[in-house]
């Protein structure tokens, strides 16, 4: 390769290199990406904070918590991938295997519900504050 | 000077040394650096896993032999350096999404090495510009985030991090008084609603913006030819004391190769030794020859 296309390259390469915090950003206000991976150069922005994932069944009208000790492995499995997907992929990181995997271990269940909770250093507020998102899963 | 002509050589061009006299031996020093420092990093990363056991110490073993062919024979660091190259490539591919930050600047760099010959002028020259770019485009970045964030104006991060690392209270704590410090120790149990983690002493809140208006403005200084020189000087001294704070040795060791490589005299060569010992020394701890002591 000439040494002019290589030059091109490279700064293309710079170009997205330079551009792509911006676009990181954006996913993770969006979506809550993990900001310390994906290569948008933002750790040390915010702490590495926990996921919770709850887990309820309703049965005969009544919701009832699901204790994950209670969970056959696979459900187990499919919970731990959960928590670790929202770590790393936010809301991209679909609940609909742990809802399969709780709809085969229970199928007595007429429903499901899978909150998942994060924790997060509220700049404005300077607490630490929480998102939960509400997966209601009917058993059909 | 980088090939005449052209948006992209005049881009390039702005990272040009004054003095281009030991650009050879520059770059042959950072080829040197980051071929054993991915070997060393490998290593540590086997040392430590607990699955995929003998792929992770077979990868540590071909970087280190990539490593030890491009130190003994020059003609083929190319060759050892497209292999390394590989190897890193299989890395990224079995560790994303988890993927180190770190990780990616040593596999850009490892890229540059197989990309351009370093023992031709043009092609070293491009090299060690893109080197350079991609140094402040990483600072600059990293200020950035910071912003966007919104953590840093009131000491936000600082705050929850001397509550939560008891080594973040001991580099930091003197910038707070004693009675805020009790304050944040109080907040350690995290929980909603915990907080607030916003210092109120000046120091800490000076430290806290000075940090990220660092990371924005010494860019421009290094790119600047006229206060090149300077700015690296401060901006090594900046990466040394964060680094070292946060005990983050390996990447500060490769930070302070990339900064270095804006000094027109080949510093990074002189401090090659150095970093071999500090290797030998991480990989003593490691295995237990000497006193463990936490780094990343």
């Amino acid at each position: 390769m000439p040494l002019a296309a290589k030059q091109r390259l490279v700064v293309a390469a710079l170009v997205v290199l330079a551009a792509w915090p911006l676009a990181h950003r954006a996913l993770v206000a969006r979506y809550g990406l993990d900001p310390w991976r994906f290569f948008g150069w933002a750790m040390y922005c915010t702490p590495k904070l926990p996921v919770r994932v709850a887990l309820r069944e309703r049965r005969a009208g009544a919701v009832s918590e699901i204790a994950l000790r209670d969970l056959p492995r696979p459900a187990r499995r499919a919970a731990s991938r959960l928590k670790k997907g929202r770590a790393l992929w936010g809301t991209l990181a679909s609940p609909a295997g742990l809802a399969a995997a709780l709809g085969a271990s229970r199928p007595d269940a007429e429903g499901f519900e899978i909150v998942v909770e994060r924790w997060f250093l509220d700049p404005a507020t300077a607490h630490i504050g929480t998102r939960r998102d509400v997966y209601e899963y009917p058993v059909q | 000077m980088t090939a005449p002509g052209g948006r992209a050589a005049r881009v390039l061009g702005l990272m040009d040394p004054v003095d281009p006299s030991a650009q050879d031996a520059i770059a042959r020093a950072f080829q040197l650096f980051l071929l054993f420092h991915v070997a060393v990093r490998t290593l540590l990363w086997a040392e430590r896993g607990d699955d995929w056991l003998v792929a992770r110490w077979l990868l540590a073993v071909v970087l280190a032999a990539c490593a030890v062919v491009a130190w003994r024979d020059p003609a083929r660091a190319r060759a050892a350096a497209a292999l390394a190259w590989a190897v890193l490539t299989i890395k990224l591919v079995a560790s994303f999404p988890g993927t180190s930050n770190h990780f990616f600047i040593e596999y850009l760099c490892v890229g540059l090495l197989v990309l351009c010959d370093p023992r031709d002028a043009g092609e070293r020259t491009l090299l060690l510009a893109a080197a350079r770019w991609l140094t402040v485009i990483v600072f600059f970045s990293s200020g950035l985030q910071k912003v966007l964030h919104g953590t840093y104006f009131d000491a936000q991060f600082l705050g929850f991090s001397i509550s939560s690392k008891p080594s973040f209270a001991a580099l930091f704590g003197w910038m707070v008084p004693a009675a805020e410090m009790e304050r944040l120790l109080a907040l350690r149990a995290v929980g909603p609603g915990a907080g607030p983690y916003a210092i109120q002493a000046p120091l800490a809140v000076m430290v806290s913006n000075a940090t990220y208006l660092f990371e924005l403005l010494a860019p421009a200084f290094l790119v600047l030819r006229r206060t090149r020189h300077a700015a690296a000087l401060v901006t090594l001294a900046f990466v040394v004391a964060i680094e070292a704070g946060a005990r983050e040795l390996m990447f500060g060791a490769l930070f302070v190769n990339l900064v270095l490589l804006f000094l027109d005299r080949p510093c990074n060569r002189t401090l090659l030794p150095l970093w071999a010992a500090l290797f030998a020394v991480l990989i003593a701890v490691r295995i237990g020859l000497l006193p463990e002591f936490f780094f990343n």
